[in-house]
């Protein structure tokens, strides 16, 4: 089971002198389990490629078969597809509307048409998710709760339509460094948790490079290059030359390399950083 | 989709029309409406759609997009039409079932619904040979001596800039919070009113509260860039009359006054 | 010596003072402002950098009296943000530019957004013409004049919003996380802009910040924390305190990071390493 996408484009002002592909034959599958990522700059398309995957658009040409149901099939029902795919946008805490927390969470599985008590157990399991006291909060405004506050309620809405496939674009966008590691924090644990396929859009390397286990890349509306984190990031030129980073880290060990310290070049944190220079360090004035 | 929307549907080109001052423009339109309910009979019309045609011309605006104005309030005028000609009282000419047509009839509803089509050609000329800054400049330019009777013509001004300004942006916004909620199984199309109106809160209200938002952190930016309202403020963009304006003035006046003698002596 | 002595202190005079400055937020207890001392050189560059809630933003706006002190002075050039006379005069010399990049653009295109400011001044209309496109071309927006601002990115919002401030002829401009809001290429066109008008234009910048890859870029760095200024000094010097900077809810350069790891293991290295290149030669001579 999976979210797949075959020959997938899609064309902005089609038909007109300005007609430009935001997707151009895109072919990627993510299965079930995975934490993925999406890299690319702005512009890359990379906006209009997760809104295919909850069906938001719909592809010009191609495909997108999402757990087997087919966007071209007019018979596939997008409210199923919504609640399979579950979509987190930037700033989501803009999308906050209710009195209470609770209401608030409560929208998408109202939507779904559930009774009383399937969705109050889905509101509280959602608020736990991430990292809530379901008591301490659920009578609370959002609008009286911090931004880094508003968004996880913000997630927690999208959680409790219980999606198999989570997307998240850009979670950490606007917050600073604490608020960041603490919502990076929260979706680490709910992929493990919870076995939610997770879809990260982000700008950030360093972000990425800690979460994910498969990374495309996109560039103007093409699928320019996909692989593990070890494999894509080893091309940091190329990255570099479409306008994107790596991690500093990466930098860094290319960099050591290249005057002579014959470390690995794989690595994308700081403690495994430190222990492999150490080796070769120490390795070295052993010799 | 949101991003090309213009307000008021400005065609900006250039021409003799589109760089007359907006002042000049917007008491021309006034009058042309004026006129349009002294006309009393359609000898008279004939000169109002010759005013209408010499702006037309001297606008370069194509013909189409000016009658492309009247799309939305076409039913307006058919009914207006349909009306004046079943309930106007006279000499009969045909029966159509329970509903008489008469003589007077026709010729009322033809005499309306000319006036509506006029009024509307007219009024869409303003906006479509006038951005809608020069717009609010020109509002404001004539507001400007009522501010002594307390009428806050600066103020007025400033939000209707304000307004214009951010549309586009609310309405991109807007979309946002669209996909946002429908991402969450939000239906905006099914059912009935209620049910669709109801459907809208989750839409409006993070609007309304971004509204505010957008407001507050504008208020403190205007503020820092030394805004105190209209006191001693200076204009970058000066309006000014020139020969042209003044041409268009005469040629104005004229109209009006064979239309006001149209009325009296024909 | 007299002489040399005169001239070294007026190059180095105090654009703002902040003396014993407190400020809290109408009702509430605490005080987001606590007793902070502080003063920046004209033509200096300085971070003020902190976590959400540290009293940065708050700081900020006392600079430019949109908040005034509870307790305490803030002098801009030699007027008191407390005196109201002073006000638009201390507003016209401490330009500031606010985090998101929408809600400070007031104009429907470009070139009438930055004449608001001269505009407000009451300044005469041939000459407002001069100074918007002097600002558009000093940011590299003059392209753009015509544009209305929501079909910009947010970079060029961000820069347009400068240019706005360069427009009241401001000497120092005090920019509120202008990057927050941005993606990376925004980031660095407001950052490049930054540095050239402190470089080549000799206005003083303050730039509050969460990133430290952009306090990096100042001659001074000034970490907040619970309304107090924590650490000061150049970036070198505050950014060697790791321990100490990730308790103030911050973050260091990767770099930084992993010399003071191998530091603690203990490799020779100094102790204040901000760039891969120092980090590289030490460890490969």
């Amino acid at each position: 089971m999976s979210i797949k996408t075959k020959n997938l484009t899609f064309k902005y002002s089609e038909g007109t002198q300005f007609e430009t592909k935001a997707l151009d034959n895109i072919n990627i599958e993510i299965k079930k389990g995975e934490f993925v990522g999406i890299i690319g700059h702005t512009g890359s398309g990379k906006s209009t490629l997760i809104q295919h995957f909850n069906g938001l658009m719909k592809p010009d040409e191609g495909d997108v078969i999402i757990e087997g149901k087919s966007l071209k099939d007019k018979k596939t029902k997008l409210k199923l597809i919504r609640q399979t795919v579950g979509l987190v946008f930037q700033y989501p805490e803009y999308q906050l509307f209710e009195e209470t927390v609770y209401a608030d969470v409560a929208y998408g599985p109202k939507n779904l048409e559930l009774d009383e008590n399937e969705i109050n157990d889905r509101v509280k399991y959602a608020l736990d998710l991430v990292g809530f006291n379901y008591e301490e909060i659920k009578d609370r405004s959002p609008f009286d709760l911090s931004g880094g506050q508003k968004r996880r309620v913000a997630i927690a809405g999208v959680l409790a339509m219980k999606p198999k496939y989570l997307v998240l674009d850009e979670p950490t966008a606007g917050l600073d460094p604490s608020g960041r590691n603490e919502i990076l924090s929260q979706i680490e644990r709910l992929h493990e948790k919870s076995k939610i396929t997770v879809i990260l859009v982000s700008h950030s390397m360093e972000d990425i490079a800690r979460l994910v286990n498969y990374i495309y890349v996109l560039n103007k509306g093409k699928l320019h290059m996909e692989g593990t984190p070890k494999e894509v990031y080893s091309n940091s030129e190329e990255l570099k030359r479409i306008g994107l980073g790596v991690p500093q880290i990466v930098d860094i060990m290319k960099e050591l390399k290249y005057k002579g310290l014959m470390v690995d070049t794989n690595i994308f944190n700081i403690q495994d950083a430190k222990n492999e220079i150490l080796r070769v360090i120490r390795g070295n004035s052993n010799v | 989709m949101f991003k090309n929307i213009t307000i008021g549907q400005h065609y900006p080109i250039e021409s003799y029309i589109h760089n007359l001052d907006p002042r000049v423009k917007i008491i021309i339109t006034f009058i042309f409406i004026i006129s349009l309910f002294i006309v009393n009979n359609f000898a008279a019309y004939l000169f109002v759609v010759l005013f209408l045609s010499v702006i037309i011309v001297l606008s370069k605006v194509p013909v189409l997009m000016v009658i492309k104005g009247l799309k939305p309030i076409l039913i307006i005028i058919i009914i207006t039409f349909l009306i004046n000609v079943f309930m106007t009282s006279g000499e009969i000419i045909y029966t159509l079932g329970p509903l008489d047509i008469t003589k007077e009839g026709l010729t009322q509803a033809g005499f309306m619904a000319l006036r509506l089509i006029l009024l509307i050609m007219g009024t869409s000329m303003l906006t479509l040979t006038t951005s809608p800054i020069l717009l609010t400049d020109g509002i404001e330019s004539l507001l400007n001596p009522y501010k002594k009777i307390g009428l806050p013509a600066h103020e007025l001004a400033m939000m209707m800039t304000i307004a214009l300004r951010f549309i586009p942006t609310l309405m991109e916004e807007t979309e946002k919070i669209m996909k946002a909620q429908k991402a969450r199984g939000a239906d905006f199309e099914s059912g009935n009113i209620f049910k669709r109106a109801k459907s809208l809160v989750p839409l409006l209200v993070p609007l309304f509260v971004s509204a505010f938002r957008r407001a507050d952190d504008l208020a403190m930016a205007m503020e820092a860039r030394c805004y105190r309202g209209g006191e001693n403020r200076t204009r970058m963009r000066q309006l000014g009359i020139t020969k042209k304006d003044i041409y268009a003035g005469v040629f104005t006046v004229v109209y009006l006054g064979i239309i006001i003698y149209s009325r009296i002596y024909w | 010596m007299v002489i040399m002595e005169n001239i070294s202190n007026i190059k180095q005079k105090n654009i703002i003072e902040i003396k014993n400055v407190s400020f809290k937020y109408g009702e509430e207890e605490n005080l987001a402002v606590k007793n902070v001392n502080l003063n920046i050189k004209k033509g200096e560059f300085i971070s003020i950098l902190g976590h959400n809630g540290s009293g940065k933003s708050t700081l900020a706006k006392l600079i430019n009296s949109i908040l005034l002190p509870f307790e305490g002075e803030v002098i801009v050039k030699g007027m008191n943000t407390k005196d109201k006379e002073n006000l638009w005069k201390i507003r016209s010399t401490a330009g500031m530019v606010f985090q998101n990049p929408d809600n400070q653009l007031v104009g429907t295109v470009v070139e009438e957004d930055v004449a608001f400011g001269p505009e407000n001044q009451g300044v005469e209309p041939n000459l407002i013409r001069k100074i918007v496109d002097e600002s558009l071309k000093k940011v590299g927006m003059f392209e753009f004049r015509k544009r209305p601002p929501h079909l910009l990115s947010g970079g060029q919002k961000q820069r347009i919003s400068i240019a706005g401030v360069l427009a009241l002829n401001s000497e120092c401009i005090i920019l509120d996380e202008p990057t927050a809001m941005l993606d990376p290429e925004g980031r660095k066109e407001v950052m490049d802009t930054i540095k050239m008008l402190n470089k080549k234009q000799d206005k003083t910048i303050v730039l509050i910040t969460h990133f430290m890859d952009e306090a990096v870029e100042g001659d001074r760095v000034v970490i907040m924390d619970e309304g107090q200024v924590k650490l000061e000094g150049s970036p070198r010097e505050v950014f060697s305190k790791v321990d100490k900077i990730k308790k103030y809810g911050l973050d260091i350069p990767q770099v930084t990071e992993l010399s003071e790891e191998l530091r603690k293991e203990g490799i020779n290295l100094s102790d204040n390493i901000i760039h891969i290149e120092e980090l590289v030669n030490q460890l490969c001579p």
